[in-house]
């Protein structure tokens, strides 16, 4: 008769660690900060056509600075970008662009072609270090 | 010996030589000002000190006192007078009561206290408990660590950045001393912030209070180029450590050779992954007069190379 309450006590205890493991677990994934993956990432809003809209998100605290390396098709002519493009190769289609006293947030890069590029035609890279950690971050944008 | 240990709460005093701390401080281009901030006492203090108004002051005063003057302190202490004094001024007065227990005439029945009186009691010390640790919380533990960044090459003649990170683990401002030596023919060519004291042996000192971190820097050329890796040291001191003195770590060495400072593999070329570290690393220190538009040039272009006839890097289309 003795051994049943104290089995529902031991139940009962194994049942109240289980509950804070898991919320310890919780918090402590909850308070973890953003991965370096997750620095910087993008999306394009428009890619297709004679307009290339992409639109990054930048977290805090953001890099110092950042490079985006945008790839066009090959002898793609840009007539216009926003922000200003830093260099461009015409012969491989890559456009660069180096930004400083970068915010954390939302951006948007801007690029008007002279003519118009298939769906799928476009990529681009967006690299910085990590200012927590100081390693290089790569990360692939497709539409 | 001039120190001394006293038992039961007395300061350790020494008698100092006025004379020698002044000698020593003119020699070394120091101010009473500095010396007043290194031991945090005032300069009128300073002042009396050397005058021998106040012969005899703290051992630990006497030990940050001669750290500052970058001697033993067995250098600065009186030995004209073996006996150690204590002054009396200066001594704060640690009473030594001894406790004399009253020796009960005769035996007395005893009260047991209240029951109430008991907890309201426990409660008062665990309130004044709080109330201390909420209001005197427990003192900082100071982990000061400094590194250097240092690029692994630069050409000859030509300026390259150099920062030391010091952080001090505490949000309190620390007083602390940074001490950088430059190698044999390196040329000092600014720096951030402007050093505390005058230069004699081409080592720049820094004497500032910092709160959690902060960046040292400067620029520097090495003239002529050689095989043998070119060597810089570092240390830092803190006013509340006083007598330990920690190593600057991180890169030691630069190698005088062909490459820009900024190309880190020395592969002819400034990677995206390269001009992002010159962001990272020197881009925040206002002050630091870094060539930065040719560090973009170079990334802009396909390569360069370095002209040693004409002392100029020249940028490949």
């Amino acid at each position: 008769m003795k051994g049943i309450p104290m089995m529902t006590n031991v139940s009962m205890l194994k049942k109240w660690i289980c509950t804070a493991a898991v919320f310890v677990v919780f918090v402590f994934l909850s308070g973890k900060p953003a991965d370096a993956a997750d620095l910087v990432s993008g999306s394009y809003t428009s890619f297709s056509g004679n307009s290339i809209v992409l639109s990054i998100d930048i977290q805090s605290p953001p890099p110092a600075s950042l490079i985006i390396e945008q790839y066009l098709p090959p002898g793609t002519e840009i007539v216009g970008s926003e922000p200003k493009l830093k260099k461009y190769n015409i012969k491989k289609g890559e456009a660069k662009w180096l930004l400083k006293d970068v915010r954390p947030g939302k951006m948007t890069v801007k690029l008007q072609l002279a003519g118009k590029i298939a769906k799928g035609d476009v990529r681009a890279l967006l690299r910085c270090m990590d200012p927590a950690t100081g390693k290089f971050v790569e990360k692939n944008v497709t539409p | 010996m001039q120190s001394d240990s006293f038992p039961s709460g007395r300061i350790p005093m020494v008698k100092i030589d006025g004379a020698r701390i002044r000698q020593l401080r003119e020699s070394q281009g120091l101010t009473q000002l500095f010396l007043a901030t290194s031991v945090e006492v005032t300069t009128d203090t300073i002042s009396r000190w050397e005058n021998k108004r106040y012969p005899t002051i703290k051992r630990e005063n006497a030990v940050r006192l001669a750290e500052a003057l970058e001697v033993e302190l067995d250098a600065i202490l009186d030995h004209s007078d073996e006996e150690t004094a204590n002054d009396e001024n200066e001594i704060p007065d640690h009473d030594q009561h001894e406790s004399h227990p009253e020796t009960p005439s005769r035996l007395t029945p005893v009260k047991k206290p209240p029951f109430t009186l008991i907890v309201a009691t426990i409660i008062a010390i665990l309130l004044a408990g709080i109330l201390a640790w909420w209001f005197f919380p427990a003192p900082q533990e100071i982990s000061v660590s400094a590194r250097r960044f240092l690029p692994a090459h630069s050409a000859a003649g030509q300026p390259f950045p150099v920062a030391i990170e010091v952080k001090t683990g505490s949000i309190d401002p620390q007083t602390l001393i940074l001490k950088e030596s430059l190698p044999q023919g390196a040329v000092l060519l600014s720096l951030v912030p402007p050093n505390s004291a005058v230069d004699h042996h081409n080592s720049l000192k820094w004497l500032s209070k910092v709160k959690e971190t902060q960046i040292f820097a400067y620029i520097v050329k090495v003239e002529k180029s050689s095989a043998a890796p070119v060597v810089f040291s570092g240390t830092v001191a803190v006013h509340k450590a006083p007598g330990e003195q920690l190593r600057v770590e991180g890169r030691d060495s630069i190698v005088i050779d062909e490459y820009h400072w900024a190309d880190n593999n020395g592969d002819g070329i400034i990677s995206d992954e390269e001009i992002l570290t010159v962001y990272d690393e020197f881009s925040e220190i206002s002050g630091l007069e870094i060539d930065i538009d040719q560090v973009e040039e170079i990334w802009l272009g396909s390569g360069y190379r370095w002209d040693a006839s004409q002392g100029i890097f020249v940028v490949l289309p």
